[in-house]
């Protein structure tokens, strides 16, 4: 799996996750709630060892399509992301990963996960107490072995 | 390996250390490098310089003290490297039981399937310090070249250095 397979597959197996929908689409959200959508925003080498060893990093959005009407939704919805940040922190457990460069597979293991600005992202119909869009940044730090000899 | 023309990439200079213990009859090579953004070592060279009476200046470069810095090093779980150093660290091993061999392999200079010039040297391991902070168990050290500099081959897969005849 590539690295954004793997992150997928921990989100979809997050008990919070689970609990509210099961599924997590890539780069699409449903209108309706409760839908999730993980966007993958890019990657960045961060460094790279002598060996040619390197540190990445791949960057995610994602976004949750809640519910809205009271205060205690919002509340639950801020706290959702709340948890899932503590989870993501925990969740890494050394997950292997396939980088296909240049026809050539190296493997890799993911090593971080982190996440910032988690937040209400939009409204829909422009309006709070219809379904409101939030976001959450995710980043995934993994690591790549070189060629090898 | 990768056709060699061009500027050398820098993992083609590969840094070897002996993680056996001092006195074992088989080397235990383990190659330096991971985490390692930067290895560099240092030559030190001994250099002194005179102003004669002519007004000239007399340099006289006499001698090395190879000496390189591995930092950081992240000890690993069933390293014989990471178990080396951690016996120096807890036995605060000195003088001889501090004594390995390290081996520099060009690996640009291939000459057999595998085989590659190299150099083998004495050296000595000096831990600089242990701990390190949340990313994980740090156990920098640095490594002084003593001599004993002989040239031959290394070969890769099987890692043992013959010295040439």
């Amino acid at each position: 799996m590539n690295i954004i397979e793997v992150v997928k597959q921990i989100l979809t197996d997050c008990p919070l996750v689970q609990d509210l929908s099961g599924s997590i689409n890539i780069d699409y959200t449903e209108d309706s709630p409760v839908s999730f959508g993980l966007y993958p925003t890019g990657d960045q080498l961060l460094k790279e060892d002598v060996l040619g060893n390197q540190d990445r990093r791949h960057n995610f959005v994602l976004y949750a399509v809640f519910q809205s009407f009271t205060d205690y939704d919002r509340l639950a919805n801020s706290t959702f992301l709340l948890n899932l940040a503590y989870y993501l922190e925990k969740a890494v457990t050394g997950q292997e990963i396939e980088v296909t460069i240049n026809n050539e597979t190296v493997s890799g293991k993911l090593t971080k996960l982190s996440s910032a600005n988690g937040m209400l992202y939009g409204y829909q119909d422009n309006t709070l107490s219809g379904p409101v869009t939030y976001q959450i940044q995710i980043y995934a730090d993994y690591y790549i072995e070189s060629e090898g000899l | 390996m990768a056709e060699t023309t061009g500027k050398i990439k820098r993992h083609w200079m590969v840094h070897y250390v002996d993680a056996a213990e001092p006195g074992s009859p088989t080397p235990n090579y383990v190659r330096l490098g991971d985490d390692l953004e930067e290895l560099s070592v240092e030559m030190n060279a001994n250099i002194e310089t005179t102003r004669n009476i002519l007004g000239g200046v007399s340099t006289r470069l006499d001698s090395y003290e190879p000496q390189a810095s591995v930092d950081p090093y992240y000890a690993e779980v069933g390293s014989p490297l990471h178990t080396r150093l951690q016996k120096i660290v807890d036995e605060r091993q000195t003088l001889d039981d501090l004594k390995t061999t390290v081996v520099e392999v060009h690996l640009w200079d291939e000459e057999a399937s595998g085989t590659y010039v190299a150099y083998k040297e004495d050296a000595i391991i000096e831990v600089a310090s242990y701990g390190g902070d949340t990313t994980g168990y740090q156990i920098p050290f640095n490594i002084h070249y003593i001599g004993n500099r002989v040239k031959g081959t290394f070969d890769v897969s099987t890692k043992t250095f013959t010295p040439d005849a």
